[in-house]
C-alpha cells in the first residue's frame, strides 16, 4: 500500500493503529512465550521431583522384583492428578508395575526409554532411574497430562486478544482523537493554501491551533500570506501606474506625431514659400544686374561721348563735371556687381572640392598685376594648404583680400604682400597681411559689416561689400575670420576653413 | 555693290543700340549691318521668312550679335532656334548682355553659344571689346562655307 496518496488523517491513524497493534503483539508474545517456558520448567521439575520421590520408594520393590510393593507405592501417584500414567521397569527391562492399575499394559511404554524428560504431544514424559548405592535397578516412567495447561495457554492467547482488540479500539479512537491536533492545522493550512490558489484571495488566514512547530508553520504562512499581499497591492498599483504611464505615453506620442505633421506641414508650405521668395530674389537680381547696369553704361557712355565731343568748346571746369558724372556711374557700377557677388553667395549649389590655395593666389595675383599699372609691390607667398571648399567661392575671398591689401598699400613706396599659413588656436589659419594704411582696431568689429567703410571715398575707393562678401563666405564653410591691424602699420585677415590640410 | 550683311545686331535698346553702332562705325565695321529690334525680326531674318523671304539660308551674317533682354522672343529662345536648326546652326552667335547671371551663362554654353560678353560700365572698355569683336569674328575667323547651312 503506498502511503504516500493517503489523506494524512487516515495516514496518521494508520501509523498509530500499526505502532499500538504491532507494541500489544509483541507484549502478549513475549509474555505467552514467557509463561510457555516457565510453565514448562515447572512442569518438568515436578514432574522429576515426584518421579524422584517415587523412585526412591521403589528401590525394594525392584530389589525383590515385588509388584504387588510396585503397584502399591505407584497407586499413591493417584494423589497427583496431573500424573496418568505411571510404570516401574526392572533392570532388564520388564514392567514390573504400572498406574492406574485397570489400564492395559498396552498403554505403557512395553520397554524402558532413555532416561530423561519428553514432550510429547499433549503430555509430557518422564524416564527416571531407580537407583540404590549408585547402581540402578530399574526405570521409573510417568506421564502427565498437559492438556490443562494447554488450556491455560488457550485463555491466554484468547485474553490477549480479546486485550488487542480493545487495545485497538481504545487505539483508533485515541488517535483519532490525538492525530487532529495534528491533522487539523495541517488541513486547515492545505485548506487555506487552495483558496489562496483558486480565489488569489490572500487576505484568508489559516486558524492557529497551538504554538507548536505547526503553529509556527502557521503564524509563517499567515505572514507568508500578508506579505505576498502586501506585493500583489503594490503591484497592482505599479501596473495601474504602468497603464496610465503608457497611455499618457501613447497620447504623448499621438501628440507628438500630430505635432510632427503639423511641423512638417508648416517646414513645408515655409519652403514652399522660401523657394517663391528665392525666385523673386534671383528675378530681382536679374533685373538688378541687367536694368540697373545698362543705365549706368549709357550714363557712363554718353557723358565719355560728351566728353570727347565737347573738347574744344567747353571749358574745361565744366569738364571736369563730366568726369565725376563718369565716375558716378562706374562706382555704382562697381556697387552693383559687388552686391550681386555678395547675393550670389550661398544662394545656388555650392561645390565642395580640394582647392590648392597657392594656384587661386597665384591666378588671382596675375589679374590684379594688370590693373597695378606701374605700381611695384613686393609679394611674399609662402607655401599654403589645401582646402575643400567651392572654387568660386574661395577664389573670391582672395580676390578680395588681396585686392584690398593692393588698394590700402598705395601710398606706400616699398608695398609689401605676404601670404602665409600659421596655428591659430590649434588649427590651421591662412593669413594676408600688407603694410599699409591699417586701422584703429576699435572700429574692427564694424569691419565686416556691409557699407561699413574705415576710410573716405576720396581716401580709398570702395563700396563696402567686399569683406561682409569675403566674411560671408567663409562662415557658409563653417571657417572663422579676424583681423589685427594698427593705423600707419598694416593688416593682417586671418581666417580658418574646416578641412585645411597640408599636402 | 556688295550688300551682303555682315553683322546682325538684335537689339531693342535704343541707347544701347546707338551706342553699339557708334563704337561698330568708329572701327569701320558698320558698313553691312542689320539690326534687328526684337528675337521675332531677329529670326525672321536668319530664317528667310516674311520681310526677309527673299534670302536664302546659304548666305548668313557672319556674326550675330545678341542681346539677352529682348521683347516678344527672348535671346536665349532665338540661340535655341538658330542653334537646334541645321541650315542656322553654323551662324556664329555672340552673346551680348548687361546681365551676369551664371544662369545664362550657363544655358547660353549649353545651347552652344560661341562667344558670351557682358558690357561693361567703361564705355572706353566697351568699345575695345566692339573693336576685338568685329576684329575677330569679320577679319580673322574664316567664316563656314556654304554647305554647313543646310
Amino acid at each position: 500500500m503506498n502511503l504516500n496518496n493517503v489523506p494524512i488523517k487516515r495516514k496518521l491513524t494508520t501509523v498509530i493503529m500499526l505502532t499500538s497493534s504491532v507494541v500489544l503483539l509483541l507484549t502478549a508474545a513475549v509474555f505467552i512465550s514467557y509463561e510457555v517456558i516457565t510453565l514448562r520448567g515447572n512442569l518438568v521439575r515436578n514432574a522429576q521431583t515426584i518421579a524422584q520421590i517415587i523412585a526412591a520408594n521403589s528401590t525394594v520393590a525392584l530389589s525383590f522384583d515385588d509388584e504387588k510393593t510396585g503397584t502399591e507405592i505407584l497407586s499413591k501417584l493417584r494423589a497427583e492428578r496431573s500424573i496418568v500414567l505411571a510404570s516401574l521397569y526392572t533392570r532388564d527391562g520388564r514392567m514390573l508395575a504400572h498406574f492406574p492399575n485397570g489400564d492395559p499394559p498396552s498403554a505403557f511404554p512395553p520397554s524402558p526409554g532413555k532416561i530423561g524428560t519428553v514432550f510429547e504431544g499433549a503430555s509430557l514424559k518422564v524416564f527416571f532411574p531407580v537407583q540404590e548405592d549408585n547402581k540402578q535397578l530399574g526405570t521409573l516412567f510417568l506421564e502427565s497430562d498437559l492438556a490443562p495447561v494447554y488450556q491455560r495457554f488457550r485463555l491466554y492467547a484468547g485474553l490477549a486478544f480479546l486485550v488487542l482488540i480493545g487495545s485497538s479500539v481504545v487505539a483508533y479512537f485515541l488517535s483519532h482523537w490525538l492525530q487532529k491536533s495534528i491533522s487539523q492545522p495541517i488541513l486547515e493550512l492545505a485548506e487555506t493554501a487552495k483558496a489562496v490558489s483558486i480565489n488569489k484571495d490572500y487576505l484568508v488566514r489559516a486558524q492557529k491551533y497551538g504554538n507548536d512547530e505547526l503553529g509556527v508553520f502557521t503564524d509563517a504562512f499567515n505572514d507568508m500570506l500578508t506579505q505576498i499581499h502586501q506585493r500583489d497591492a503594490a503591484l497592482r498599483e505599479n501596473e495601474g501606474r504602468l497603464k496610465e504611464a503608457l497611455l499618457a505615453s501613447k497620447t504623448a506620442e499621438g501628440e507628438i506625431r500630430n505635432l510632427n505633421a503639423e511641423l512638417e506641414a508648416r517646414v513645408q508650405s515655409r519652403t514652399a514659400e522660401l523657394g517663391a521668395i528665392n525666385k523673386e530674389l534671383e528675378a530681382f537680381t536679374y533685373s538688378v544686374s541687367h536694368d540697373l547696369r545698362a543705365p549706368l553704361r549709357h550714363i557712363d557712355a554718353f557723358a565719355q561721348i560728351l566728353d570727347e565731343e565737347a573738347q574744344t568748346s567747353v571749358p574745361p571746369e565744366l569738364r571736369q563735371y563730366i568726369t565725376k558724372i563718369r565716375q558716378g556711374a562706374q562706382n555704382m557700377g562697381h556697387l552693383v556687381d559687388d552686391l550681386l557677388n555678395l547675393s550670389r553667395v550661398g544662394r545656388g549649389e555650392m561645390v565642395r572640392k580640394p582647392i590648392k590655395l597657392n594656384a587661386v593666389v597665384d591666378e588671382v595675383i596675375a589679374e590684379i598685376r594688370m590693373e597695378l599699372g606701374k605700381r611695384e609691390v613686393e609679394w611674399r607667398i609662402a607655401p599654403l594648404p589645401t582646402v575643400p571648399g567651392d572654387p568660386g567661392l574661395i577664389k573670391q575671398i582672395f580676390v578680395n583680400l588681396i585686392s584690398n591689401a593692393v588698394k590700402y598699400s598705395r601710398p606706400r613706396a616699398n608695398a609689401v604682400i605676404e601670404l602665409g599659413q600659421e596655428m591659430a588656436d590649434g588649427q590651421l589659419a591662412v593669413f594676408v597681411r600688407d603694410n599699409g594704411v591699417g586701422f584703429n582696431m576699435k572700429y574692427a568689429d564694424k569691419l565686416f559689416g556691409v557699407f561699413h567703410r574705415l576710410h573716405r571715398a576720396e581716401e580709398f575707393e570702395g563700396t563696402g561689400v567686399g569683406l561682409a562678401t569675403v566674411q560671408r563666405i567663409i562662415q557658409l564653410h563653417q571657417g572663422r575670420i579676424w583681423v589685427e591691424a594698427e593705423v600707419g602699420k598694416g593688416a593682417t585677415f586671418h581666417f580658418t576653413l574646416p578641412g585645411m590640410y597640408n599636402e | 555693290m556688295n550688300t551682303a550683311i555682315e553683322i546682325l545686331l538684335v537689339e531693342d535698346n535704343p541707347n544701347d543700340l546707338e551706342l553699339t553702332l557708334l563704337a561698330l562705325k568708329r572701327h569701320n565695321f558698320a558698313n553691312n549691318i542689320h539690326v534687328a529690334r526684337d528675337g521675332e525680326e531677329a529670326l525672321d531674318f536668319l530664317f528667310c521668312r516674311g520681310p526677309h523671304s527673299h534670302r536664302t539660308f546659304d548666305s548668313p551674317p557672319k556674326v550675330v550679335l545678341l542681346d539677352l533682354k529682348l521683347p516678344k522672343v527672348d535671346g536665349l529662345e532665338v540661340l535655341r532656334a538658330i542653334k537646334n536648326d541645321p541650315r542656322t546652326k553654323a551662324v556664329p552667335v555672340v552673346v551680348m548682355t548687361s546681365s551676369r547671371q551664371q544662369k545664362d551663362m550657363i544655358e547660353g554654353y549649353q545651347l552652344g553659344v560661341n562667344s558670351y560678353i557682358q558690357k561693361p560700365i567703361n564705355f572706353a572698355d566697351f568699345q575695345e571689346i566692339i573693336r576685338q569683336l568685329g576684329y575677330y569674328w569679320l577679319v580673322i575667323n574664316q567664316p563656314a562655307p556654304a554647305d554647313a547651312f543646310k
